[in-house]
């Protein structure tokens, strides 16, 4: 038996324990994610919390009245914006769309929706491309602040100058303006554009599918996850992939490597969309 | 006999038999002609001459017997004549038959004739000289005589040389004719004889020919095309061609089986070749795709060993460096499970690691019998040749292989391995790369999306950050505000204390500058005053005149509203003084004059002046006063009343419905308790003024008394006024040495109670006018720093500040560019409502202008359709100067233009909307783009 754990055991010990309390408390397992981001996270709480041991956040956990969502809203990293990497939203109108006007109605599914500015552009693109009547948006996050904010549709002012470049470089028709208005702070999406999007709370670790869909938009949501979340995560996309769909992953990630790259066919390799063969 | 000679002498004996035919052929019909020409030339013109000579023998006889009978000299003559000529004739013929006869025969008969003929013409002659003598007749006679016998003589002559002429004729007919049977006899036989000969000639030599060439066809048919290793021979018999046929048969035979052999050791090359290649194509597909070391291992001993026949294979596979360089072993083929082989070596180990030192291939043929390896199920076998080959990459061994087999390796299947081992080096190599770049990629994908995670989580961070940065921003705001709040009102303490100092020294001073100013300003006043009161005296003496008349023209209700409009302009009269007394109470100079007041009046008055008001508006309107109030009541009259009336009107502005009421009452203490100069009188009134109105709320009670407010802005535009009246109300009750308060709930109704001092000596103010004054703004201000500190206020200020800045389209400069007059005053009109500066421009070339002189533009809304220059020129242009790369421009495109779009984001628009434009569209669009 050892006398001393290192400082970095005794954190993985703390983190798991950690972890372990929250999954209690809360129902949201987050053992199976990235320790370092999670470590990241508890540590920028800590930070904030002026504390100095990880321990002192599980008795905030188990006692302290509303910590526990306070660190799950840590630990889901928010970070999203309309027309999130054009080229994907471009390759997406030029090489997925001409396959969905075939179906007579069409079902996506957009996991780690986050705010919904990822969603709102789907839907702007669908509308554009004539599909978005047909289709149904259904749009889920681990978090549910978020998706009450993304039921909303109302977007920072000052993020609308970006969005518009993004817009345009998605490969836009129309005047970006047609789908907004503005007071002096927000702008808030045209309604009609919210009408087919379903906003609901669904957490990708321990939840299943609820539905078989012809798109599965998951971006930069798995880069949180070990590879083994990664690849039941990845399995579960597939069983709710009908046959034909197709998937699009973040930037960043790839199937390539995984035990599903015999599974998918690439549609457009560098904006990461992949086709069920 | 060769077969040209063999052609030769047959051909030529057909020809010579056909020479001698033809020969015999003319000679048999020359002779036929020669016959015949004898017959026709000869004999019959032999005949033809003799008949001629007897013709004219016959016809000189005549002439002379008509010439001895009767002639006259002239017949004579012409006779003798003739008779020369026949005679002549005669001779000729008789000459030219002796000439052509050839018989002796006929020759003799021709001298006989010739003789016969002379002695004829002898005697012929002596006729006619007798004649022509005129001889005797007798003579003549004689002679005539003679005459007739000669002629018989040559008669006859002639008929026996004509006779033998014709019998030689027919002879020779006879003969011909005889001559012509032969010759028809001999070519016939000549004919079938020359057949005979020629068709022997022809058979043997067709014989011979095709009996030799037969030969060769048999033997050439005997050859198998399909096996051309034994081809038979044929035997040669003539040296002629067809030997020399058969001969160069039997070369070329020959040759064919040397070709044939030839071959088939060639094809055995080649399927040798093609074995290897295959095998060698087959080990190169198996390398693809492979990624791992091992496998490759496996996959090559599995599949190299059958192919060579190897019953035992292990392969190695260098590890470590240096030193510690080894061979682990990776796979077997038909191992004992993992014992097969040592599981590694170092170099020089053994053979094995000699083979790695030496870097060649060995193999081992002379195997003791105890050596056994190959396992079967039946039991160990001993193999017969074992090889170690090691595989070489850039001069180094990174792998040995070892087989062994039960027979022994062909050079074949070791040249193969080593063809194998040469290209596997470059695999192994490359494999072991590709595993690197498999495990590097992997672990780059693995940072990759931890890198991504991580800039999301800075993204959010950072997000976080900001909205952190920004709160904090706000609060240094505030703090700064407060701060400079601070200091300002520290500094101002501090400016007013040390002006305080400054006033005390320069009080006389400024006494002075103040009398002076509160002249001009009294004299201002003074005027003022009376520039408004002369119109309005003319009102209130005409409504006085009218209240009063002398002649009751007017009924009583009219009268009333004739002193309701006297005792209202009244009011505005003292209103107009009020307000430039409200002014000198700020300088602290309005004077109050305390006089005795009858209380007991008061409610009269009030229902006297808002009776009328309450009837209009249909609202309860009462006043009640406390028995104890005492009626007498030392105030200044004319500023108490125009509180209440203040009051008053306020409340019934501001009631739609219910009850007003005034109560008037002895002051409760504890109401007393919160004014501060409590102490210059024990009687205090109250009166309150209670409404069930809109009410106020408890933030606008704070301000409702400073001068020109009210409830609120919307109350402001409802209700109208000036919102003086709380604060005069205020000043006045101050001034009487009173206050006024509220007591309000918002939508239930107001209560404002004014307190007021029973003063009969009137109210003694601590300072004289000029000190007053600055004492009281100096109270001003530190009430002010009182107040500010509150943390409401201050974020009251705030927001005010952010409302300022809510409207952010206000003061910013927009330039339109635009050729259409109408389009730019539309858009003028519809941006100025918003507090936007506009510039416009009717073409590139001016908006340019203007973007170089004025640089304050904000935001460019352009049209694309334009003469002079273009939108997309201009914006070209715009976009190339360095100030205005961010400057947001907004395209103004029609709708109908297809690809506009495009070229408007590759001139440079920042973003575009569609004409018609709709104002809220372009406002949420300018929003977004002056968004900070």
């Amino acid at each position: 038996m050892k006398d001393l754990l290192t400082t970095e055991e005794k954190e993985n010990i703390e983190i798991d324990l950690l972890l372990q309390a929250v999954y209690s408390v809360s129902g949201f397992d987050f053992q199976k994610y990235m320790r370092s981001s999670i470590k990241r996270r508890i540590i920028n709480r800590m930070r904030q919390e002026k504390m100095e041991k990880i321990s002192s956040l599980i008795e905030k956990v188990l006692y302290e009245k509303g910590f526990v969502e306070k660190l799950i809203d840590d630990f889901s990293i928010h970070v999203t914006e309309m027309f999130r990497d054009p080229e994907f939203f471009n390759a997406f109108r030029l090489k997925v769309v001409p396959f969905l006007k075939e179906f007579p109605t069409i079902r996506i599914w957009h996991a780690g929706c986050s705010t919904g500015e990822e969603v709102f552009s789907m839907a702007i693109l669908l509308k554009e491309e004539g599909l978005y009547d047909r289709t149904k948006i259904y749009a889920t996050d681990i978090n549910e602040k978020v998706i009450l904010q993304a039921k909303e549709g109302i977007l920072p002012l000052n993020q609308m100058q970006s969005y518009t470049k993004n817009y345009l470089a998605a490969g836009g028709k129309q005047e970006f303006s047609k789908y907004y208005s503005t007071d002096y702070q927000n702008a808030y999406l045209d309604a009609n554009l919210l009408k087919n999007i379903v906003f609901f709370q669904h957490n990708l670790v321990t939840d299943g599918s609820f539905n078989e869909f012809h798109v599965i938009i998951c971006r930069n949501v798995m880069i949180y996850f070990t590879g083994e979340l990664q690849n039941s995560v990845n399995q579960l996309f597939y069983d709710s992939l009908c046959h034909d769909g197709f998937i699009g992953i973040g930037s960043k990630e790839t199937l390539r490597s995984s035990v599903f790259s015999e599974k998918y066919k690439e549609i457009a390799s560098q904006e990461n969309i992949y086709r069920k063969i | 006999m060769s077969f040209k000679k063999r052609q030769i002498i047959g051909f030529g004996l057909i020809l010579l038999f056909l020479i001698v035919l033809l020969s015999i052929m003319v000679f048999t019909l020359n002779k036929l002609k020669t016959n015949m020409t004898e017959i026709v030339e000869d004999r019959y013109y032999k005949v033809q001459t003799v008949m001629d000579i007897r013709q004219l023998f016959s016809r000189s006889d005549r002439e002379i017997l008509y010439v001895a009978i009767d002639a006259d000299e002239k017949d004579i003559d012409t006779s003798l004549q003739t008779i020369n000529d026949n005679h002549a004739s005669i001779s000729e013929n008789i000459i030219k038959l002796s000439t052509i006869a050839n018989q002796t025969q006929s020759q003799q008969l021709l001298k006989k004739l010739d003789k016969q003929y002379t002695s004829y013409t002898d005697t012929e002659s002596k006729i006619i000289q007798l004649i022509k003598a005129n001889g005797s007749s007798a003579e003549l006679n004689e002679l005539m005589e003679e005459q007739r016998t000669k002629r018989l003589e040559v008669l006859s002559t002639l008929d026996e040389f004509k006779e033998y002429q014709e019998g030689i004729m027919i002879d020779t007919l006879k003969s011909s004719q005889q001559t012509y049977n032969d010759m028809i006899k001999f070519t016939i036989f000549a004919v079938f004889f020359s057949i005979l000969v020629i068709s022997t000639i022809l058979s043997w030599m067709i014989r011979s020919t095709s009996k030799e060439l037969q030969s060769i066809t048999k033997v050439i048919q005997k050859i198998n095309f399909k096996n051309l290793s034994a081809i038979p021979r044929i035997t040669i018999q003539t040296k002629d061609e067809i030997g020399e046929i058969a001969s160069s048969f039997n070369e070329m035979a020959g040759s064919l089986e040397e070709y044939n052999q030839k071959e088939k050791d060639f094809t055995q090359k080649i399927s040798e070749q093609n074995w290897m290649q295959t095998g060698l194509a087959e080990i190169a597909t198996m390398y693809q795709r492979i990624v791992d070391i091992e496998e490759l291992g496996k996959r090559l001993i599995t599949r190299l060993a059958p192919m060579v026949g190897a019953s035992f294979g292990v392969f190695y596979i260098r590890r470590g460096q240096g030193e510690d360089t080894r061979f682990v072993k990776t796979a077997s083929y038909a191992g004992e499970g993992n014992d097969a082989g040592r599981s590694e070596f170092q170099i020089g180990e053994g053979l094995i690691g000699q083979c790695a030192i030496e870097k060649k291939s060995q193999i081992i043929t002379d195997i003791p019998d105890n050596y056994q390896l190959i396992t079967t199920g039946l039991g160990n076998v001993n193999p017969k040749s074992i090889i170690i080959m090691p595989v070489i990459f850039e001069d180094e061994v990174v792998g040995i292989l070892e087989m062994a087999s039960i027979v022994p390796f062909t050079s074949l299947q070791q040249n193969f391995l080593q063809r194998v081992l040469e290209t596997l080096g470059i695999t192994i190599n490359s494999v072991q790369g590709r595993m690197e770049i498999e495990r590097l990629l992997k672990e780059s994908q693995a940072q990759t999306e931890e890198l991504q995670a991580q800039s999301e989580e800075l993204q959010s961070q950072s997000e976080e950050l900001q909205a952190q940065s920004e709160e904090l921003q706000s609060q240094a705001e505030e703090l700064r505000m407060i701060n400079e709040q601070l200091s300002e009102r520290t500094h101002d303490a501090e400016e007013k204390s040390r002006e305080l100092e400054e006033a005390k020294i320069n009080l006389e001073e400024h006494a002075e500058e103040l009398r002076k100013s509160s002249k001009y300003k009294s004299e201002f006043m003074a005027n003022m005053s009376h520039e408004l009161r002369t119109p309005l005296n003319s009102i209130l003496i005409l409504s006085e005149m009218l209240e009063t008349p002398d002649d009751n023209s007017l009924d009583e209700e009219k009268q009333e509203f004739a002193r309701i409009i006297h005792s209202s302009g009244q009011d505005l009269l003292k209103l107009i003084n009020d307000i430039l007394d409200l002014s000198k109470v700020e300088v602290g100079k309005l004077k109050v004059q305390f006089d005795e007041m009858n209380m007991s009046e008061v409610p009269e008055l009030l229902h006297q002046n808002f009776d009328h008001v309450a009837l209009k508006k249909g609202l309860n309107f009462t006043v009640e006063k406390d028995e104890n109030v005492t009626n007498i009541f030392f105030t200044d009259q004319q500023r108490f009343q125009q509180i209440l009336k203040n009051l008053l009107s306020n409340a019934f502005k501001f009631t739609h419905e219910g009850t007003i009421s005034v109560h008037i009452k002895n002051a409760e203490k504890e109401n007393i308790k919160k004014l501060a100069h409590t102490e210059i009188t024990d009687e205090w009134v109250e009166i309150s003024v209670i409404d069930t109105g809109i009410g106020i709320s408890n933030e606008k009670q704070k301000i409702i008394f400073d001068a020109f407010q009210q409830g609120d802005g919307a109350t402001e535009r409802k209700y109208g006024g000036t919102g003086l009246g709380l604060s005069i109300s205020q000043e006045f009750a101050k001034l009487l040495g009173g206050w006024v308060f509220v007591d309000s709930e918002e939508g239930k109704g107001s209560n404002f109670t004014l307190l007021l001092p029973n003063l009969p000596s009137g109210i003694d103010l601590p300072l004289d006018e000029e000190v007053d004054s600055s004492v009281l703004t100096v109270a001003t201000s530190e009430n002010v720093v009182t107040e500010k500190i509150e943390p409401d206020q201050v974020n009251q200020e705030i927001q005010q500040l952010t409302q300022a800045n809510k409207n952010m389209l206000s003061n910013k400069t927009v330039l339109i560019v635009d050729d259409d007059h109408r389009n730019i005053f539309a858009l003028r009109n519809a941006l100025e409502s918003q507090g936007m500066e506009i510039i416009s421009a009717e073409n590139g070339f001016e908006c340019l202008e203007i973007l170089k002189e004025n640089n304050s533009v904000d935001a460019v809304l352009m049209d694309i359709m334009m003469p002079v220059m273009d939108g997309y020129e201009t914006m070209r242009n715009i976009r190339s100067q360095e100030i205005y790369q961010e400057l947001p421009i907004i395209a103004l495109t029609a709708k109908a233009m297809k690809g506009d779009r495009e070229k408007c984001l590759k001139a440079g628009a920042s973003d575009y909307i569609s004409k018609p434009l709709k104002i809220d569209q372009l406002l949420s669009v300018l929003r977004v783009w002056l968004a900070k």
